[in-house]
């Protein structure tokens, strides 16, 4: 019998590692975060495989690069011959529970190829990822709005779209309203109560999920949308850090010299362009961090009932982002460009087996990737490892102080064929529109397909302002890593229809039968 | 609006490209092939995608490289995810009929995911890669159930269990008792079965049947030979045809096993490469291999004389190639799978029946081909689109037609996975560290061999391929460059399958009609 009986997988949208307390944020207070990071091990370089939403997301539910999994950006569907947590779950007589959002695109075209019908077991599951609903919270995307829509009206909140009318709408001082879409408008509170705000109503929903199953396991991925765009927080949050110190915008004239033309293209989104003045960043910012305060208040509510449930001891906790937000820093908004602040997320995980007593409280500077959490996950759970298809690595060797080889650099890619940056950069849609990251611990390499790649020495240079992609002098290294790509791209596990132990047991053998090459 | 009503896509198993009359080989006889070359064009560039049966028929059947359709190696499970040939024919109404071999390993643990078990039609198309089988038989073993040549031998009088073990590739001795042609030394003697009830024989009767069927109704087969593969065993009077002297020399040098490189020295190691470095093995096994090219000929022949007298020659798109070659002793190699042409490179004619490519009949084009040229090529042929984000191929129709663009590709790719090879054990490989990657232009070819040196050949100066220069630091450039261009190759896998490029095009920036304003101030 395992000690771990559940497992919390907790998600946030767009958090910045750097926006916590326990990360060493200045101003922001995160008690209930920070309470993870203390009862287990906190992960100082753990990045995503991807800086948007959906390809990041597939990456932590696959278990595999976005090249694997290949929805490399949002709503591209999911290829139906991916296995996600919940596949693994369900083989193994379980489920994966999902409260919140996951972003997750189903290929339904080859579901009608397939003749699943819709009313299948099998349709529901291929629907939703593989995972079981509780309820889905997308936020602004239709796919995920029922839940919630039909929380809001039970609560007394009318109208066609009570999420744009109350969750993202604001009141302006003068009883009126203003559309929170704008960010001119952040620093309003929002005209949802707080009680029934997004992060308030996910909270509910899984507070009362694990209460009734009781002392029944559960696998649940906790999921909020918040902090992510638009930037709206129901009062008192959205005023906490109103005259707070929101930190410096990063910029640097060196950013200006030899743009790399993709990154140029980003500059002029409009995000971008709205976020190049440092007056938005510094309006929206204590919005931001808000929300971020928010988010930890219900966490502790969470802890509050695992605590009193018992339910700390038997069960893993991970705690994790999807990607960051630029929030103005080197005159970009959103995300998806391969800045730390993008690509490292905060990750916490709380291991509560005995073995893994030596490291509660520690901080572990070993790289670690989106895709271990489904293997850890499966480890804890004494779960079959299915290594041919699964990329990452558990990490319960690490919480549990095994000595181990660890990987020295992680990857992380880009598709942003379904950007306006690709129509900036003179590109049709057929065509190539694919970055990777490799990162070690001093240098990133990002290899552009079809541009020159970008180099930063992080040693030297930690907030990445100098790009040295183009610099003769560090042609060399950019070649050893454009080498480490090449090997990376030709060792993806695309031969996922056979496990090793088949292709173990079948090498050097032939069919029954057949007798090649017998004089 | 093309001509083209019907397609006719014959496979041979492991026919290497040199091994046709109208390809110069001395010697062999393949009136009808070459009658066929003189209507269409024969390419003498076309490469496989793998140089072993079962990647390199998915590459043609799904038209993408190994590297995007996973299944790397024979019985690899393709994914359910893969659309194939008869995915792409259902807008035109059109079935992709098979009659003999795929090689096919259908993902039976994702269609048990995906309730895709039972009876239905469509459970039972995914199970055959998307062929509707009129007969399927993979060869080199008895036939099983899915197909009806072990009846249809017993009903001829071929009494047994087994009847193919026994009379298909089995021959007789001095004294009456059976030899099995499993064992190469009896390669010259004829098959107990009758050469009208061999296999050969036995699918060009099903195409025929299944051709006459039709009528005026449009189909698409798939014709698909499980001969001159192994076992070598050729029923007379094939099998007497050809003498060794007969042969193409053998093409190999003792220099070649000087500072071999680590995975053709282990590949040399393995039983089929050991036998074939004999001399008594080759002057057994070419002569016979040459006899089955020469019996596929004459069924050939009567297929075509079947088209001709209906009329379909005017509305057939035939194409007529291979899954790869055979080493037959060739650099001290047996089987198939190295990057050597002999294994690489195949025959591939095809034959457009529509006028417009009355200019180019009877010609010999030289552009560098890939099997996954095949299905784009019918596809066009057919009038069907060309899902190019899943498709890596170039249809053929303009080098046929005489419109080709001004730029065509200038190299190919093929790859192995050698995890399931006994070389694997020899060098002490894990199953994930087995990979290989050929780029071949028109002067070089260079392998990258995952944990070894690459290989490098000049086939300008070495046309045979006796001198692997992968270590020669005077090429470092060369290499470098190639190394350069399978990198590239590389990261542009067609492999957001699930996105068509409309679909980008149509979502590209286009949140804000989705109620999305993110940026706005």
């Amino acid at each position: 019998m395992p000690e771990i009986r559940n497992v919390l997988f907790i998600m946030c949208d767009q958090l910045r590692a750097d926006y916590l307390s326990c990360y060493g944020h200045p101003v922001i207070e995160t008690p209930n975060i920070d309470r993870l990071a203390n009862r287990g091990v906190r992960f100082t370089r753990a990045f995503v495989q991807g800086g948007v939403c959906g390809s990041s997301r597939m990456s932590f539910y696959t278990g595999r690069y976005a090249a694997s999994h290949r929805a490399t950006w949002n709503f591209v569907p999911l290829p139906i011959d991916e296995l996600t947590l919940g596949d693994y779950l369900t083989a193994a007589g379980r489920r994966a529970h999902l409260i919140g959002k996951t972003h997750f695109a189903p290929d339904t075209m080859a579901m009608h190829r397939c003749g699943i019908e819709d009313d299948s077991e099998a349709s529901a599951l291929l629907r939703e990822g593989g995972f079981t609903l509780v309820a889905r919270h997308e936020g602004d995307l239709p796919t995920g709005k029922a839940d919630y829509t039909a929380f809001l009206r039970s609560k007394g909140y009318q109208g066609q779209d009570p999420w744009l009318d109350y969750a993202v709408a604001v009141r302006t001082p003068d009883g009126g309203t203003a559309d929170g879409w704008h960010m001119r408008n952040a620093h309003l509170p929002a005209r949802v109560a707080e009680e029934h705000s997004e992060t308030a109503y996910v909270t509910d929903t899984a507070i009362d999920f694990i209460r009734r199953q009781g002392e029944t396991p559960w696998v649940l991925h906790l999921s909020y949308i918040k902090p992510h765009w638009p930037y709206v927080a129901p009062a008192p949050y959205h005023a906490l850090y109103r005259d707070a110190d929101t930190g410096p915008v990063l910029r640097d004239a060196r950013e200006a010299e030899n743009e790399h033309p993709v990154v140029s293209a980003y500059r002029r989104s409009r995000a971008s362009q709205t976020f190049a003045d440092p007056a938005v960043a510094r309006h929206v910012r204590p919005t931001y961090m808000g929300l971020v305060r928010q988010i930890d208040t219900h966490i502790g509510r969470i802890l509050d009932l695992l605590e009193s449930l018992g339910r700390l001891k038997d069960t893993l906790i991970v705690f994790t982002s999807d990607h960051g937000d630029y929030l103005g820093d080197h005159g970009l908004g959103e995300k998806e460009l391969f800045h730390d602040i993008i690509h490292r997320v905060p990750f916490l995980l709380v291991d509560p087996t005995l073995a893994a007593d030596g490291t509660r409280g520690s901080v572990d500077d070993r790289f670690v990737e989106a895709i271990d959490v489904l293997p850890t996950i499966l480890d804890a759970l004494a779960l079959p490892a299915a290594t041919h298809r699964l990329e990452g690595r558990s990490l319960l060797p690490l919480t549990r102080g095994e000595a181990t080889a660890w990987r020295s650099s992680v990857v992380s890619e880009l598709d942003y064929g379904l950007k306006e940056a690709r129509r900036l950069v003179g590109l049709p849609a057929a065509s190539t529109c694919r970055a990777i990251m490799l990162r070690s611990a001093e240098w990133k390499y990002v290899y552009w397909h079809g541009f020159r790649p970008q180099l930063f020495n992080l040693a030297d240079d930690p907030d990445e302002f100098a790009d040295l992609g183009a610099n003769p002098r560090f042609r060399q290294v950019g070649d050893r890593f454009r080498d480490e790509v090449l090997d990376w791209l030709a060792t993806r596990r695309a031969r996922a229809t056979l496990d090793f132990a088949t292709i173990e047991r079948r090498t050097g053998r032939a069919p029954d039968g057949i007798h090649i090459g017998l004089w | 609006m093309s001509k083209v009503r019907n397609v006719l896509f014959i496979m041979c198993d492991q026919l290497r490209a040199d091994h046709l009359g109208c390809a110069r080989h001395p010697t062999l006889q393949t009136p009808n092939l070459d009658r066929l070359a003189a209507q269409g064009v024969r390419f003498e560039n076309a490469f496989v995608q793998s140089g072993v049966c079962g990647p390199s028929r998915m590459s043609y059947y799904t038209g993408r490289y190994v590297l995007s359709h996973g299944a790397t190696w024979n019985r690899v499970p393709l994914s359910v995810h893969e659309w194939t040939i008869g995915d792409y024919l259902k807008p035109a109404g059109l079935a992709a009929v098979l009659a003999g071999k795929t090689h096919m390993v259908p993902d039976i643990e994702a269609m048990e995911r995906l309730e895709l078990d039972g009876g239905s039609a469509l459970a039972a198309l995914i199970r055959q890669g998307g062929f509707r089988p009129i007969d399927r038989y993979d060869g080199h073993s008895p036939p099983g159930r899915e197909s009806g040549y072990a009846d249809y031998l017993r009903a001829k009088g071929y009494v047994s269990k087994d009847p193919w073990s026994d009379y298909v590739i089995a021959a007789e001795g001095a004294d009456g008792e059976i030899l099995s042609g499993w064992q190469m030394r009896n390669a010259r003697l004829p098959a107990r079965v009758r050469e009208e009830d061999s296999e050969t024989a036995y699918m060009t009767d099903q195409a025929i049947r299944f051709i006459e069927s039709q009528g005026e109704a449009p189909w698409f087969l798939h014709l698909s030979y499980v001969k001159p593969h192994w076992p070598y065993m050729a029923p007379a009077p094939y099998h007497a045809m050809y003498g060794p002297n007969q042969a193409l020399p053998v093409n190999r040098s003792p220099a070649e096993l000087e500072d071999q490189h680590p995975v053709l020295a282990a590949y040399r190691r393995q039983e089929e490469c050991v036998n074939f470095s004999r001399d008594e093995t080759i002057a057994a096994v070419r002569p016979t291999y040459m006899g089955l090219i020469s019996q596929l000929d004459a069924h050939l022949g009567r297929i075509l004389a079947l088209l001709e007298r209906s009329g379909r020659l005017a509305d057939t798109l035939i194409v007529f190639t291979s899954d790869h070659g055979d080493f037959l002793g060739d650099h001290w190699l047996g089987e198939k799978e190295i990057f050597y042409d002999e294994a690489i490179r195949v025959p591939l004619i095809i034959v457009d029946p529509d006028t417009a490519s009355a200019g180019t009949r009877g010609q010999v084009d030289s552009h560098l081909v890939e099997a996954i040229d095949v299905l784009p090529t019918c596809l066009d042929a057919l009038g069907l689109p060309i899902p190019t984000h899943r498709l890596e191929g170039r249809s053929l129709l303009p080098l046929l037609r005489g419109t080709a663009p001004g730029s065509w590709r200038d190299f190919v790719i093929s790859e192995l996975d050698y995890s399931f090879r006994e070389a694997r054990l020899i060098l002490n490989r894990g199953p994930r560290e087995c990979r290989a990657f050929m780029l071949r232009t028109e002067r070089w070819k260079y392998v990258l061999w995952q944990g070894f040196r690459p290989q490098l050949f000049d086939l300008l100066d070495d046309p045979f391929e006796l001198s692997d220069r992968g270590d020669d630091p005077g090429l470092a450039r060369v290499q470098a460059e190639l190394h350069e261009q399978l990198f590239a190759w590389m990261r542009v896998r067609e492999n957001r399958t699930t996105a068509s490029d409309a679909y980008v095009e149509a979502r590209t920036a286009r949140h804000k009609d989705h109620g999305i304003y993110y940026g706005v101030w």
